[in-house]
């Protein structure tokens, strides 16, 4: 039996104690968070639905904004473009909400 | 309700009065009672026929009340929020996964704690585990991450699907594991449960289970965990033979294939000194000794 032990290298134990679990980790990551498409949607509903599509989009980009910044920049969050236009409809939707309710008040007076 | 029922009630009357009336209803009256009959039968076999025919009978009901727009609107508002509420629920669990992912890889001192979130979902999918049992590798819980494994094996044909493709690296496993398209996962995963019965002081588990697939050729990471278990157990020269294989079939050059090597020296030292110490007790004269010692070494 040859002895190929004197050919072998050092083992690399202490090198190996510095790799990542996750070989792959660079490929995998940075991504987007799973739930920036649904913040997505429901900011451009917002604009039709008002307040319906509007708070659940501003609710759930926060959520995306706090994990993603516990994330070590592996996660990036939703575009910030789709809360604004959250905002705007549930505003506009809001005061809409409110002139007609003042609408229908004065009629009925 | 009632009082929609008895207009409609009204109206059924006035058209049962004409013999056209009555044939139509009663054409009308067969084919609904078809159509719940092939319903039922086909949610047998996919339940979205069931959902349809809940969803039939939810419309009819609605136009059976005073405001049917108010009941639909509300119907399909419910429709919706139980969508979205689905849609983000998932979402949400596959963000705990990518943060755990993330936490591992990095090898962060939150990792334990995303991993544990993770499994105590309700039903935790193959890569959640897989993950699971990489962090308990790596923080030494060899049980722990053999529970995992054995809690993913029944998944093995989807693992890495979910994270379009694991690669993961287990403590004292020269290589990586791959879990994705271009490898069978079933062998990965047996790799993986190997090496960790080894880790746990189960080696004779694992050479007990070799024989089984005689005909099959192992991977090189499959031949240094065999080789692995025959260390543990004492059987150096049949190591050497293991780490010899998996030496052989590793690309040379790679950091894989010099750890094999050092790995496949030691067992030959091993043996090397196990055969010397049988010459000496020749020497001296203790033949049984020296012919155990001998049979382990050579």
């Amino acid at each position: 039996m040859t002895n190929t032990y004197r050919t072998a290298p050092a083992r690399p134990e202490e090198k190996a104690v510095q790799l990542s679990p996750i070989a792959n980790l660079d490929t995998l990551f940075p991504r987007p968070h799973p739930l920036a498409s649904t913040v997505r949607l429901l900011g451009v509903l917002a604009l039709a639905t008002g307040p319906l599509a509007g708070v659940p989009a501003i609710l759930l980009w926060r959520i995306v904004e706090r994990e993603a910044a516990t994330s070590n920049g592996r996660i990036t969050g939703a575009p910030r473009l789709f809360v604004r236009l959250g905002w705007a409809g549930t505003v506009v939707g809001a005061l809409l909400m409110l002139v007609l309710c003042c609408l229908r008040l004065l009629q009925g007076v | 309700v009632l009082r929609a029922a008895s207009r409609s009630q009204g109206t059924l009357r006035v058209r049962l009065r004409s013999g056209m009336g009555q044939r139509l209803s009663r054409i009308r009256d067969v084919a609904t009672i078809y159509a719940l009959w092939a319903l039922l039968l086909g949610s047998l076999i996919w339940w979205g026929f069931l959902a349809l025919l809940g969803l039939g009978m939810a419309v009819s009901v609605a136009f059976m009340t005073p405001y049917p727009r108010t009941v639909l609107t509300l119907f399909g508002l419910a429709a919706v929020t139980y969508k979205l509420s689905q849609r983000v629920r998932r979402q949400r669990r596959e963000a705990r996964f990518w943060l755990a992912l993330a936490a591992v890889g990095d090898r962060s001192p939150d990792a334990a704690a995303a991993v544990q979130a993770l499994l105590l979902e309700p039903d935790p999918t193959a890569d959640m585990l897989l993950l699971a049992a990489a962090e308990a590798a790596w923080t030494g819980r060899y049980a722990d991450a053999l529970d995992a494994v054995e809690r993913a094996r029944p998944w093995a044909a989807s693992l890495g699907i979910g994270s379009g493709g694991l690669k993961l690296r287990f403590p004292g496993l020269p290589g990586v594991v791959s879990f994705d398209e271009g490898s069978s996962r079933e062998v990965a995963l047996d790799t993986v449960r190997a090496h960790l019965l080894v880790r746990s002081g189960r080696a004779a588990e694992v050479l007990a289970e070799q024989p089984r697939i005689p005909d099959v050729p192992l991977s090189p990471l499959m031949l240094v965990v065999v080789g692995d278990a025959w260390m543990f157990t004492g059987h150096f020269r049949e190591a050497a033979r293991a780490y010899g294989d998996a030496a052989a079939a590793c690309p040379p050059g790679t950091p894989e294939e010099s750890e094999i090597r050092f790995r496949l020296a030691e067992a030959q030292e091993k043996t090397e000194q196990l055969l010397q110490e049988a010459e000496s007790l020749v020497d001296i004269g203790d033949d049984s000794e020296a012919d155990a010692l001998a049979e382990v070494g050579s």
